[in-house]
């Protein structure tokens, strides 16, 4: 299942875009920015938006000329079934 | 306006020693209070140590005691 | 939440440190800027908790403990204050860029030149490679008290005597161990000594020092108002006034004040005998986990309360996202500042997610996180 992460060159956009993402409802979560994907970046976070939303999420960041790095799409390294301490 | 008196002013390198001595001669009972420095000295602190004119040589011996060498010993109407 | 992460910062402070600056915000005035009783008692409070801090740490001047914001602001004046053009350092590969960008500044800015004791797979170093390293322009060694990123500690006392019998400076990063390990700066041989208020002290943010073990011309980092002197044009030359221009963080100073209070009376031994017992449980519950690879030497006690790890070739940010996301337990991945020591332990692409223990984790959060990382390890896409 492929997922994908919004990069950034420093914190303040990835909040600032992640500020702008939840007030148009749509669906993302700070979380680190894969090694995989980041390179040779330095900022450590990015935003995971999931497949269904990774369209809007573009809509948001072009009508907002929001600030960013770039989309990476990412094979989730694990399996979504998950059996919660039992 | 405070009537002025006599007192014996310790004036300090710095604010460290000013508060050394403040603090020994709490735990040793020695009279006296830290005021800012007059204007009559010159000094690294702006504290000075404000204690009874009587017994220069005792507050001598009690600045030795206390490991501080001061910047200047003056007698002041303050 | 469960949280792992007490090697970045402490967020359960005892609740002394709570009140005291909860009280300090509501009445100190500022130190040394003036003679009312609102100046007097926060000029009150520094110099005690200096004695305090000097006590703490065995250093014999108490005018000699230099209040900084942190540890980057010390190691930045101990390592720009004291290098001249031309000297030689030596220093390793477990540094964090607290002390490797100063350094790296320095021999861009300095022409100083950087030795650098290299680590095997372990994350240990050879001690002799000091020895062999040093020059007649060597002038200092650099180093850190635990790695930030395996937990293995440096024998200080060891390479404190290497660099007293060749007349070396001595600058010691205690990051990760001020308030969790004894530190004694005369009987380690440290020169100057950098911690932070915020870690293992347990004390707020914004707070740190550099404690100086005998007479050392330190210059300014920076240079402004001392409350003294005001006619100087130059910063004045007395300790600790000359490294500590601009208003002291008198709040910030109140909790660490309460922060040392409680680590003397807990018993600085009983702290790392918990912390120690928390790592040793963990260590021991994942070392069953199919492909886990935990990085550090874990046959030595002398460690800080760290395990990194990495699960086969997951990327160390999913790992730490899931532990988080989905378990509520918060870890650090990726580089943690330490460049050198995730190329010497060949993990600068994956990273590795760092687990690290303070005085209020419970073994019961450890073995929680035990079971996390199993079930994450189960759940790997193959």
């Amino acid at each position: 299942m492929v997922r994908y992460y919004i990069l950034f060159d420093n914190y303040e956009q990835g909040l600032a875009l992640h500020d702008l993402l939840d007030g148009a409802g749509v669906s993302n979560r700070i979380t680190p920015a894969p090694a995989a994907a980041r390179g040779k970046l330095c900022c450590g976070m990015s935003l995971l938006v999931e497949a269904d939303m990774i369209d809007r999420a573009r809509e948001v960041i072009q009508d907002n000329n929001a600030v960013y790095h770039s989309i990476v799409p990412m094979d989730n390294q694990l399996q979504a079934k998950r059996d919660r301490y039992c | 306006m405070r009537k002025k008196e006599k007192r014996l002013i310790t004036a300090f390198y710095t604010t460290h020693d000013a508060m050394a001595f403040e603090e020994f001669c709490h735990e040793h009972g020695v009279p006296g209070r830290l005021i800012p420095l007059p204007r009559e000295i010159s000094a690294g602190c702006g504290l000075a140590w404000s204690a009874p004119p009587e017994d220069e040589e005792g507050l001598k011996v009690l600045l030795q005691s206390a490991g501080i060498i001061p910047q200047e010993l003056r007698m002041l109407e303050v | 939440m469960i949280y792992l992460d007490n090697a970045a910062t402490t967020i359960h402070k005892p609740p002394c440190v709570v009140r005291a600056v909860t009280e300090a915000l509501t009445s100190l005035g500022n130190a040394s800027r003036g003679a009312h009783e609102g100046a007097l008692a926060t000029n009150r409070l520094v110099y005690r908790t200096r004695r305090k801090l000097a006590s703490f740490f065995g250093c014999p001047e108490s005018e000699k403990v230099i209040f900084t914001c942190n540890s980057t602001e010390a190691l930045n004046i101990a390592i720009c204050g004291t290098l001249h053009e031309g000297d030689h350092v030596i220093t390793t590969v477990l540094e964090h860029n607290s002390v490797l960008r100063p350094l790296y500044r320095m021999q861009n800015e300095r022409g100083v030149s950087l030795g650098f004791v290299p680590a095997d797979k372990q994350g240990c170093i050879d001690y002799a490679d000091f020895e062999r390293m040093i020059r007649p322009q060597t002038r200092a060694i650099v180093c850190t008290h635990a790695s930030n990123l395996t937990g293995n500690m440096l024998d200080i006392r060891r390479i404190g005597r290497i660099a007293k019998e060749h007349k070396l400076l001595f600058i010691v990063d205690a990051s990760q161990t001020a308030g969790a390990v004894p530190i004694d700066m005369v009987q380690m041989g440290i020169s100057l000594l950098c911690f932070t208020g915020h870690k293992s002290m347990m004390g707020p943010q914004g707070t740190g020092g550099l404690c100086i073990n005998g007479d050392i011309e330190i210059e300014p980092l920076k240079t402004g108002g001392s409350g003294v002197q005001s006619f100087l044009t130059e910063q004045p030359r007395e300790y600790p006034t000359r490294l500590e221009a601009g208003t002291l963080n008198g709040h910030g100073i109140a909790g660490l004040s309460a922060a040392v209070d409680f680590i003397s009376q807990t018993g600085i031994d009983v702290i790392r005998a918990h912390e120690q017992e928390l790592a040793r449980t963990f260590y021991r519950l994942i070392t069953g986990i199919p492909d886990i690879h935990i990085y550090g030497d874990h046959t030595s006690d002398e460690r800080s309360p760290i395990v990194a790890l990495n699960i086969a070739d997951l990327d160390s940010a999913i790992v730490a996202d899931e532990l988080a996301y989905s378990y509520g337990i918060a870890t650090r991945a990726g580089a943690h500042c330490a460049p050198l020591m995730h190329k010497a332990l060949g993990t600068q692409e994956q990273g590795a997610v760092r687990f690290s223990f303070g005085f209020y984790n419970t073994i019961g959060e450890c073995e929680a996180a035990a079971e996390a990382l199993r079930q994450i390890a189960d759940r790997r896409v193959l």
